[in-house]
């Protein structure tokens, strides 16, 4: 099989609105600075994959408004409409096919131009479910409430994870929130849908990202440490939250158990240097360390206790911040992508955590964990 | 960018629709607005009910599925208070109120709705609930008004 490394990724930087540039110019500005990141011009990239929203953009088959922007006039090109950390999944596919070399991958998403709970309503099927008003925030409050219920996890632990992703933030430029927070600040923050407060929820963002893959003859030509895509896997759950233990995240830990088996790592607690997961909500980020293998079931808020995920521990996961410090959906399981490969290229500036060799990325797109996608990186 | 350029254009899409009910969806409204009973699809290879019903079963798929009927009481999986409501809805509650998953006796899925005539400081997960249903109904999930705490025990 063909090794494909990530050989250069940028960020726009994320704000609650940005209003200077419209959706086409802040893709041009990611696409432009990850050209010249990975030095190399437009006429050399084979295939561009984007990830991004039609709904959020107001535009059927949106990617069409960003041909030029994009970088993709007359080439090929697709989209993925959810999370874009699967379209960078299908752009290594499309160069293990053989059939590209090299693949841009940019995803973008402008959350103030719309109102996000009215998108993330329109997740929930008209017949069943949309009738009583879910959407991502309260959604994500039901799983959070069973999972609290399951393993006896209390708001305090839940918190502690947005305090950790608020300290780990200040050190990233891009990062939208950027001010710490205490523990009794997020448990005093206003009540959305319990459990669930403002502080436990993520930020509107509006932002762009955007990476470069390429098989290991170009990416060694182009890169001289590159960032291998040592394993990836994906899985997708059922779509009725009720069909779903939502305390589980079953889909996420096949995902994963897919990747891991790729990449040959038996045991993710110790040979996992770093990990960049969208956790979306606080709660939510413990229930994945358990789905990721770092720790037992119902064991999650033991590692947020201990400190084993800040970024002085053994194990730390969002030193970008995560997604509750910067939340362009789809983009959110790009930038991880991203952030991960800074961390092992050594380029991760005042957030880089020493030595990182292997870093574990998660994407996800719908409802309390749905879909589900999981790469391991490594370096040389 | 000079002071007064044009900065954004405001709008609004509004699409109609018209979502075809089909089989499960169809025969679960049905059965919500002409006999006020709750109607799961029971898969025929692994015998799981999942209500509300869908046309197949994720884990047996080529497995018919039946359509049977479960009961309208059952336990709370999970709630949450909502004190902030973000979309807007056919039939606005006064906030705060609770959602819940309930799964149905029988049933070994949970499915969605509100929660009412119950202090919502005293909801708890596991807590046994039973509908309370709409006079007047039309084939909605809204035919049942909310569930409420077990009273009489049938």
């Amino acid at each position: 099989m063909r090794k494909v490394a990530v050989v250069a990724g940028t960020q726009s930087g994320y704000e609650r609105k940005n209003r200077s540039e419209s959706t086409p110019e802040l893709i041009y500005r990611v696409t432009k600075q990850v050209l010249k990141n990975a030095g190399i011009t437009r006429d050399e990239i084979d295939t561009v994959v984007v990830g991004s929203c039609d709904v959020m953009d107001g535009i059927s088959i949106s990617n069409v408004y960003a041909v030029a922007s994009s970088a993709a006039f007359l080439k090929d090109e697709s989209k993925v409409e959810e999370d874009a950390s699967f379209a960078a999944f299908y752009a290594w596919l499309r160069i293990l096919s053989g059939a590209f070399d090299t693949a841009l991958v940019v995803a973008w998403g402008k959350g103030s131009e719309t109102e996000m709970p009215l998108y993330t309503g329109l997740i929930f099927d008209p017949l069943y479910q949309r009738p009583f008003g879910l959407e991502a925030v309260s959604g994500f409050a039901l799983q959070a409430k069973a999972y609290m219920e399951k393993y006896g996890v209390n708001e305090e632990d839940a918190a502690r994870v947005v305090v950790k992703n608020r300290k780990n933030a200040r050190l990233n430029p891009y990062a939208q929130v950027r001010k710490e927070c205490s523990v009794e600040e997020v448990l005093a923050s206003e009540p959305l849908a319990t459990p669930l407060k403002k502080l436990d929820t993520p930020p509107i963002s509006d932002g762009a990202c955007a990476v470069i893959l390429a098989e290991e003859h170009r990416a060694r030509e182009l890169c001289e440490n590159p960032v291998w895509i040592k394993g990836a896997g994906s899985a997708v759950d059922s779509y009725h939250l009720g069909y779903r233990d939502l305390t589980e995240l079953k889909a996420c830990a096949l995902a994963a158990q897919k990747a891991y088996e790729m990449a040959g790592i038996k045991n993710p607690k110790k040979e996992i240097d770093v990990a960049e997961v969208s956790e979306n909500f606080s709660f939510q980020e413990m229930m994945l360390y358990e789905a990721l293998g770092f720790c037992d079931r119902g064991r999650g808020p033991d590692l947020i206790r201990k400190g084993t995920t800040e970024m002085n521990g053994a194990l730390p996961v969002n030193p970008s911040g995560g997604a509750l410090c910067a939340n362009p959906t789809p983009a959110t399981g790009l930038i991880r992508l991203a952030e991960a490969a800074l961390q092992l290229s050594g380029q991760a500036g005042e957030r880089q955590v020493k030595n990182a060799k292997t870093a574990l990325v998660y994407g996800t797109s719908g409802l309390c964990f749905q879909s589900n996608m999981v790469f391991v990186l490594d370096r040389d | 960018m000079a002071e007064d350029q044009f900065v954004s254009l405001k709008g609004k899409i509004e699409v109609p629709y018209e979502w075809t009910a089909g089989e499960a969806p169809g025969k679960f409204l049905t059965a919500l607005r002409d006999e006020k009973k709750i109607i799961g699809a029971r898969c025929s290879g692994c015998g799981k009910v999942y209500v509300p019903p869908q046309e197949s079963c994720g884990t047996c798929f080529d497995a018919k599925v039946e359509y049977v009927e479960v009961k309208d009481r059952g336990e709370l999986v999970s709630f949450t208070i909502v004190h902030k409501p973000l979309v807007l809805v056919p039939r606005p509650l006064p906030a705060p109120f609770a959602l819940a998953l309930i799964k149905l006796d029988s049933a070994d899925t949970a499915m969605i709705h509100y929660l009412g005539e119950v202090d919502i400081e005293k909801i708890r997960c596991g807590m046994r609930v039973q509908a309370v249903w709409k006079d007047e109904r039309e084939g909605s999930v809204l035919d049942i008004l909310y569930f409420k705490p077990e009273g009489d025990v049938a």
